[in-house]
Parts: structure tokens; sequence; C-alpha cells
């Protein structure tokens, strides 16, 4: 995704780059349920 | 003192009025062969502009008492144009209820260069047609016609390569009848003949010489009549220009940059910076992508021009553009899958493991060690 962001621009550049933001947000509140399991 | 102050305001803004409301206006007559009516002027030094329209009341009531649209009515389309990009463009801001219905106007500040106005009909900017109507178009760039300025300046300058031919005949003419004047005055049978007239030797003079003037003399007509010939020429030239302009294709654009996209109509074509040319109404959707809060504010408010924005993403890149991220994003994602492979791949072969190697059926104790090794 981060290619993806290098690469496009205008509308696309912007949706990717919120994408991208989202989707780390949403990594890192889930990386302790993810990982809680294996303890 | 009241009446002396009265009378100077008075005098002053007379002095004013004529000044600020200087312009020139043009009959815009459009019909299906006339889609446009463009007028380049020039510009020297920044200028506050006006360009309007007058297209009068759009519905008239008939004898019998029926409304309809008036004949020759139309609704206009201006254009401040440099070259072939569209500087600015309106429609209906000049408007006014039952006296100028859908009328137009530009208002701004221009530098120094050449500019074109086209006035066109609103029917002709969306695609559907070119009406028939009539309206007039009024600027303070239009420059009133100088005719008889541009009339005089022409002679002379036509004039002055015809005097060259023929001014070293008549000077030649005219030095030769001298000498045959002094002498023919001695001869008296000349004399005698011409006694009637006062100026004997002049006439004496001329019998010779009109027969060598008949053929400059008549040059000298026929040289002042091909001047209004140059002169008719140039009309039918400027004449020429429109339906060579007609030809242009009617698909023309605006800069985005330079012009307040919500003003204009939503099926407007838009040119972007990277040269892409979309509608006005799917800029400014697309413009919503830029702050989700009012994206987010947007869902509730219009959830269509949301859709649109979705709808378009990506369709503000150009060809080129998208053609590169394309194949660079489909590279980037098939190295990274054959890089995700190789390393599980690698991972596998790294892990130990008892499978039989040789030939034969496995024994019982195999199956019960793969069993167990597959369980977690």
């Amino acid at each position: 995704m981060f290619i993806a962001w290098v690469v496009l621009t205008g509308s696309a550049k912007t949706v990717v780059g919120y994408a991208i933001i989202l989707t780390l947000v949403v990594w890192a509140v889930t990386y302790p349920l993810r990982n809680g399991g294996n303890e | 003192m009241t009446r002396f102050i009265y009378s100077l305001t008075i005098g002053i803004s007379l002095l004013l009025i004529p000044q600020l409301a200087y312009a020139d206006e043009i009959l815009v007559e459009l019909t299906p062969d006339v889609a446009y009516v463009d007028t380049v002027v020039d510009v020297t030094g920044p200028t506050e502009y006006f360009i309007e329209t007058f297209t009068g009341p759009r519905i008239e009531i008939q004898a019998n008492g029926t409304p309809r649209v008036r004949d020759g009515w139309v609704d206009s389309w201006i254009e401040l144009r440099q070259g072939e990009v569209i500087l600015r463009a309106d429609d209906d801001s000049n408007h006014v209820t039952g006296v100028n219905e859908y009328a137009s106007k530009i208002t701004g500040t221009i530098d120094t260069g050449t500019y074109t106005i086209r006035a066109t009909s609103y029917l002709n900017r969306v695609g559907y047609g070119n009406p028939t109507g009539v309206y007039t178009l009024s600027s303070n760039l239009i420059q009133p016609p100088p005719p008889p300025v541009v009339v005089e300046p022409i002679p002379p300058v036509v004039v002055v390569p015809v005097v060259d031919t023929t001014v070293p005949t008549v000077p030649d003419i005219v030095v030769i009848e001298p000498p045959i004047i002094i002498p023919v005055p001695p001869e008296p049978p000349l004399v005698e003949e011409i006694l009637p007239e006062p100026e004997p030797p002049m006439e004496v003079a001329e019998p010779p010489a009109p027969a060598e003037e008949p053929p400059a003399e008549p040059e000298i007509p026929p040289i002042e009549e091909e001047l209004p010939p140059i002169e008719v020429d140039t009309p039918p030239i400027e004449e020429e220009a429109p339906p060579a302009e007609a030809e242009e294709p009617p698909v023309e654009v605006v800069q985005a940059d330079e012009v307040d996209l919500e003003t204009l109509a939503p099926e407007t074509p838009v040119q972007l910076d990277n040269g892409v040319v979309l509608e006005a109404g799917t800029v400014v959707a697309l413009q919503l992508l830029e702050n989700p809060a009012e994206l987010l504010a947007e869902i509730f408010t219009d959830p269509a021009q949301v859709l649109t924005a979705i709808s378009n993403i990506g369709a503000d890149m150009s060809d080129e553009e998208r053609t590169t991220s394309q194949n660079t994003i489909i590279a980037s994602v098939i190295a990274g899958q054959a890089a995700i492979n190789a390393v599980g791949a690698a991972t596998m072969a790294r892990t130990p493991t008892s499978a039989p190697t040789g030939g034969g059926a496995p024994s019982a104790n195999d199956n019960i060690k793969l069993y167990k090794r597959r369980k977690p």
C-alpha cells in the first residue's frame, strides 16, 4: 500500500494514504488481542 | 455655497460617468450555423473589466393571452479566453427576472495580453445544439472600431508605390512642356490659330502633350480605382475568420485553478493541472475526499455527492500516471507474493521431518509419528 501511495496521485493517493493510516491504527489496536492468545 | 458644492459634485459625477460606463456593444446573432461569436481584445496593463449580456425578458404574452418564449430569445453564455484556455465563464450571473433573464456577467482584473470574448448560448455550451437567438454583448474591453482612422492611412501606403511608377512619367511631361512652350510663341502660324484664347502658348504646348498624356492620364484613374478593391478585400478576410473558427471542436475546458468550480454547471468540462478533463461536478465531489470530516458530514447531507466522489476515485489521474502506477503496483504485488512464498518455502525446508525417504510402505510407528507431529 505504501508503494501504491508513492506512485499514485490526486484523489487516489489521498484515499490510499487514509487507508494506510486506518490500517495501521486497526493493526495497532488489535495487536494485544492477536498476541494475547499465545502467552 | 451649498449650490456650488452641489454643482461641483454633479459636474465631477458627469465627468466620471462616461469613463466608468465606457463600453462598446456587440449584437450577437446565433443561428444553427453560427454557434458563437468571438471578439478579440488587446489589454495593455492590469485592467478591471466587465463582460455582460442583455437578453431581455424570456416570456412574452401572445395575442390570445398565452405565454410563450419570446422569439429570438436565447440563454446566453460568455467566456473570457486566452488562446484555447478559458479563464472565466458564466451563464446566468446577470439574470434579472422579467427584465434580463438568464443573462451572463463576468468581472475581474486581467493583465496585459490578447484575450478573446466568446459569446454563445447555454444550450450550445452543454451540447444541446445551436439555438437561434439574439442578445447584446457589452464590455469595457471592447474598443469601438476606428473606421476613419483605418481608411486614411491606407491610401498613402498604397499610393506610394504606384506614384513611384507614374511620377517619373509626369515630371518628364511637365519638364518637356516648358521647353516646348518657349519656342512655340515665336512661331507665327500657331499663334494665329489660337488667337481667341488668352493663353496661346499653353494651348499650343498642350497639343503635343495630349498625344503623350492620354496614356499617362488614364493610368492615374485606374490606379486610384485599384484602391477600393484593396480596401474591399480586407473585410472578406475578416468575414472568413468566423467560419474557420466555427470548425473548431466545440468541447472547451475551463482551468480548474482559475475558476470557482461550484459556480459552473456540473456538466462543464474542467481541465486540471495535469491536463485531465473532468466535469465540474466530479471535481467538486473529489475535493470532498481531501477532508474526511467534510466527507463524513456530507454522507448525511448529500450522499449522492459522496457516492460520486467514491465512484470517481482516481479519475483525476492522467492515463500516463494511471498506467505507470498500475504497472508499479502490479509488479510490487507479484514481487511481494513471491517473496512471501519464498520465505514460507524456506521455513518449511528448515523444519526437520522424519518422513520416510526410502521406498516401501510406512510402518505403523511412522504413521503414529506423523499423526503426532501434525498435532499442535
